[in-house]
């Protein structure tokens, strides 16, 4: 035997890649549908969850779950002077749309779920906000950095942006957000802001 | 060849300044230290538990069998390396288990008993490459 070898290129290259293509196949299951069946080290898994969709902030947790159960819960859309108080009720009885969108965790996570509510643009016009308008969504949530979020136009007019009332077929699960939630394309999971209080149209 | 390579090393030098901008331009200070603070902790781990670790296991392989194929001994290693990565993603988790999870729906599996069986997995994935490897060296060695 010769003088014992040094590790070669190939070596180090192919463990490089075993390393990567194992710890990237074992667990970016949690995000992605194909590799689901892979996912066996990360910490969430797809479709695990009340109403097959995981769940990062509890209401209990969020010191919610008295205020989003009250039967006086009502959501409040103002612009100004113009306020349109509506119970769950009448929000119920407003047009709906639905829409297939993901709740996507900053965390890594990402699970789609179908979702079914009133879309924000029928919200905002009920109190004849503008075009371009920008709003201020609030939560019931007593504190927490996400318990305010601004939404610009181009989130608040697109027409799969919701209220979402139901999930996966039925009313909102009270750790998603009951009696309402905000769920709009393209943005992370803390800003689909749950347990609405009020939907503010900023000053132009 | 080495003009590819340029290239190469020329994408992945401009990657890394594009990170390092976004990196000051996107975090606060506070977080800055946090990220070097997680980075040394990697590199701790690494030189303090990781490479010793190896070494040893290396150099039981080389005592063991000084007439190993060098290709044997580098896939003992890639598994090695394999299962040590996976083994330093898992535990944290399991810490955090233990703790208690800040809902249910995190960490809702059996780590530990996964990790075993990765290892397991890893262990019989090493001994048939390795044997497929002294076999086919033998069956040249005799051609020869």
């Amino acid at each position: 035997m010769t003088e014992p070898q040094r590790v070669t290129r190939r070596a180090l290259l192919g463990t490089i890649a075993a390393t990567g293509i194992a710890a990237v196949g074992l667990t970016a299951g949690q995000s992605f549908g194909w590799l689901a069946p892979l996912n066996s080290f990360a910490p969430r898994v797809q479709g695990y969850g009340p109403q097959q969709v995981p769940v990062n902030t509890t209401a209990k947790a969020a010191g919610v779950v008295d205020a989003a159960q009250a039967a006086d819960w009502t959501l409040t859309v103002r612009r100004g002077d113009r306020t349109e108080v509506l119970d769950r009720t009448r929000l119920s009885g407003l047009p709906h749309a639905r829409a297939t969108l993901p709740i996507a965790c900053v965390e890594g996570w990402s699970t789609t779920a179908q979702w079914e509510g009133v879309r924000m643009r029928d919200l905002l016009a009920l109190v004849g906000a503008p075009a371009a308008s920008t709003v201020l969504v609030t939560s019931l949530q007593p504190r927490g950095a996400y318990r305010m979020t601004t939404m610009g136009p181009e989130f608040a007019e697109d027409p799969s942006t919701l209220v979402a009332l139901s999930l996966n077929g039925r009313t909102l699960d009270l750790d998603h957000g009951y009696p309402a939630r905000v769920i709009a394309p393209g943005r992370p999971g803390v800003l689909q802001t749950k347990w609405l209080s009020s939907i503010e149209v900023m000053p132009g | 060849m080495m003009r590819t390579r340029a290239a190469i090393g020329a994408l992945g030098a401009a990657l890394i300044g594009v990170g390092g901008v976004f990196l000051v331009l996107d975090l606060q200070p506070v977080q800055i230290a946090g990220l070097v603070l997680w980075l040394a902790a990697a590199v701790v781990l690494h030189d303090a538990v990781l490479v010793p670790v190896v070494t040893v296991v290396d150099l039981l392989l080389r005592r063991a069998s000084r007439r190993l194929p060098t290709a044997v001994v580098a896939v003992v290693e890639a598994g090695f390396a394999v299962g040590a990565l996976l083994t330093a993603m898992v535990v944290p988790e399991l810490i955090a288990q233990a703790r208690g999870p800040r809902n249910a729906t995190v960490l809702p599996g059996d780590y530990d008993l996964r990790l075993a069986v990765l290892w397991i997995a890893i262990a019989l994935a090493v001994a048939i490459a390795s044997g497929v490897i002294v076999w086919r060296a033998r069956r040249s060695g005799r051609r020869s």
